[in-house]
């Protein structure tokens, strides 16, 4: 069975009981049905949840069943590749990395140091990362991006951006 | 005839066109800025219009709008990364232009695109604004609920992947698209218990999220050689870098039936740019003869979202100009900014005090002949500015991307979907799936469930449900066109699926 069959196996694998345990425990125990204003609505509130989530699943098992009927006519190997461009398992690990960076930016970085801070300390951590070797040229770039951003958001557009909680600290 | 020329001699002063320039100038630069909308730039710019001639003030902010909506499509083009939704479907075929060398032709047809749009739609407004808003007044929740659910069913079927993952990825996004309270009885759904997400998901961080975030992550896990080049090389032949009178002529078509097609949508209040952007790609993208080049760089896919997307900002001023009723938050700021300045849109002033009104067409007309004239100046500019090497680039452009989103609603929360959505684009990128229809399904999901609702509503308190639909003429001209328009579309797949069987490939489904 080709690579990319496979994988879309494992997907609807994974996506169906997902799938099932939204429906059945994630809506009920998330989404009140009304009571009081609104409770004569004609659609319930868990109307679109649920419709969502029964034609996601009949997309997939739809899918299941045109695979089956392919196999069976034994033209499996036939069917077309759609994986040819998501790059090698050494990018797709490079890609981990870089996502965990940015997501340790936006989720930790920014609310503790501060956006500009915090904004230096990404730009210059990447730039150095993706193969910039002089270290000017490194704090250059973090130093005109927290300038740029500074003078546009916050002189021109009046738009202040976080300051983080250890300036908050030191401001109380 | 006299209103007319007085309406021109308060646009055409010095200081008028001045005002226009300025403000085209700082659109063009500030739309590019991924989060940065043009309704936030005319929002930033109206207070200070009360300080200014309101022969200034409004043609300034005029110039801004359209400036903006133009300078977005420049990024979306060259760096993949939208600077308002509006530019949104323009990433789809502009990107993959600049990446074979002819960013700089993407550029320009997006540029006589967005002009011949504007253009279009402004001539429109100035001559059949009333009756067009006429026909939009008809327009009630069933009839937006089937426009709606027609989009959604055809581009779930022309994703061009996989049926099944165009389709669940359209899902994913409507799922997306219901976060936050419910639209009829305010009950919070799926919130996870965040009051930040009780507004709903906002589009901002969802798109530069989705599309640059993304993009620029998968990009920079490529080997370091390959990041040490600009993000986009320039072709050297002439070519490349310019749009041939035989393009132009070949997109005429498509621009002129998304113009249309813009200028329709923008006549409908609360349906966005954004919207009628991607609705004029996809029927783009169905009428075309090789709709396989779609999203491989065809000219035809930045033409057609451009064109629609202007055209959307002069018919919103339908309307507006008509009735006094704004189409959208930008046309609602510029009645704001009319009203500062004493001038009440509305069928009153068009009897009464008509110069006002000529006098804001003509700084329409002259913002979008200066807006093609500084478009060049801004496409070099940009040629420039995507000359640096993608490894300092791409980090500029991820803390650009963290600041636009924090900019919209002041708040930290928004930097963090930015982050996650990158992360969710990303994954689903590396499974194949695409991209374009879960954010069409979240941008349309929230007006589809709440006009279902509503006519569901309307048509439980009436004694027949059905007479109450069957009775609108609109929603019957409406049904007919669609299905239609759903038989064509079924007999190009069928007909694309013959094809691929002769050719001796099996479909995939």
């Amino acid at each position: 069975m080709p690579t990319h069959v496979r994988l879309e196996l494992i997907l609807i694998a994974i996506f169906l009981p997902l799938i099932a345990l939204f429906a059945f425990w994630y809506v009920p125990l998330s989404i009140d049905e009304p009571k009081g204003f609104g409770s004569d609505s004609e659609i319930s509130p868990r109307f679109a949840p649920y419709l969502l989530a029964a034609l996601m699943a009949a997309a997939m098992i739809g899918r299941l069943l045109n695979l089956g009927l392919i196999w069976l006519r034994g033209g499996i190997d036939d069917l077309a590749d759609d994986l040819t461009e998501i790059g090698t398992p050494t990018e797709t690990r490079r890609g981990l990395v870089l996502n965990s960076v940015a997501t340790l930016y936006g989720f930790i970085l920014v609310p503790v140091l501060g956006f500009y801070a915090a904004s230096f300390a990404l730009t210059t951590f990447l730039v150095h990362r993706l193969g910039e070797k002089r270290l000017l040229v490194v704090a250059a770039v973090g130093v005109a991006s927290v300038v740029f951003t500074y003078l546009l958001f916050d002189e021109l557009l009046s738009v202040r951006l976080p300051r983080g909680a250890i300036a908050d600290l030191f401001k109380g | 005839m006299d209103s007319i020329l007085a309406g021109m001699q308060l646009a055409l002063t010095w200081q008028s066109i001045g005002a226009v320039l300025i403000g085209l100038i700082a659109g063009q630069l500030l739309g590019a800025i991924p989060g940065l909308t043009a309704t936030m730039t005319v929002a930033l710019l109206i207070p200070y219009t009360y300080y200014l001639d309101p022969w200034v003030g409004i043609p300034m902010l005029i110039g801004m709008f359209k400036g903006s909506l133009f300078g977005s499509s420049i990024t979306a083009i060259l760096v993949k990364t939208p600077g308002t939704p509006a530019a949104a479907a323009t990433v789809l075929d502009g990107y993959p232009l600049a990446q074979q060398g002819k960013g700089e032709k993407a550029c320009k047809m997006a540029l006589y695109s967005s002009v011949f749009g504007d253009s279009f739609s402004d001539i429109v407004l100035i001559f059949g604004a009333a009756f067009l808003a006429s026909i939009a007044l008809n327009f009630g929740p069933a009839e937006y609920t089937l426009l709606v659910a027609f989009s959604l069913l055809t581009m779930g079927f022309v994703s061009g992947a996989k049926v099944w993952k165009g389709l669940f990825a359209m899902l994913l996004g409507m799922m997306l698209g219901i976060i936050g309270l419910d639209p009829v009885t305010a009950s919070p759904r799926m919130t996870m218990g965040f009051l930040e997400m009780e507004e709903g998901i906002g589009l901002i961080p969802m798109l530069i999220g989705f599309l640059a975030v993304a993009e620029v992550l998968r990009q920079m896990e490529l080997p370091r050689k390959h990041l040490a080049t600009s993000t986009v090389t320039f072709s050297t032949d002439p070519a490349d870098r310019r749009v041939s009178w035989a393009e132009f002529k070949s997109c005429l078509p498509t621009i002129f039936k998304s113009s249309a097609l813009g200028t329709a949508v923008g006549a409908l209040p609360g349906i966005s740019a954004t919207v009628a952007a991607f609705l004029a790609y996809n029927e783009a993208k169905r009428s075309s003869k090789t709709p396989e080049r779609f999203g491989k760089g065809a000219l035809e896919g930045v033409a057609a979202p451009e064109a629609a997307n202007n055209a959307v900002s002069g018919a919103n001023l339908i309307p507006l100009m008509a009735f006094g009723i704004p189409g959208d938050i930008a046309a609602a700021l510029i009645l704001s900014a009319l009203l500062i300045q004493g001038i009440t849109p509305g069928p009153v002033i068009f009897r009464d005090n008509p110069e006002p009104i000529y006098a804001i067409f003509t700084a329409l007309l002259l913002a979008n002949f200066f807006n093609l004239i500084l478009g060049h100046w801004l496409i070099k500019v940009a040629r420039k500015v995507v000359g640096v090497p993608k490894r300092i680039l791409f980090p500029v452009v991820l803390v650009i991307a963290a600041a636009g989103a924090y900019a919209m609603r002041g708040s930290v929360f928004d930097i963090q979907l930015v982050f996650l959505f990158g992360l969710l684009g990303w994954a689903l990128t590396k499974m194949a799936f695409p991209t374009v229809p879960l954010l069409i399904g979240f941008i349309l999901m929230p007006i589809l469930e709440s006009n279902l609702r509503i006519s569901m509503l309307i048509a439980g308190s009436v004694p027949n449900p059905f007479g109450y639909f069957f009775a609108r003429p609109a929603f019957v001209s409406l049904l007919a066109v669609m299905a239609l328009m759903l038989v064509l579309v079924l007999r190009r797949v069928m007909r694309d699926r013959q094809a691929a069987r002769a050719a001796g490939l099996r479909s995939s489904g």
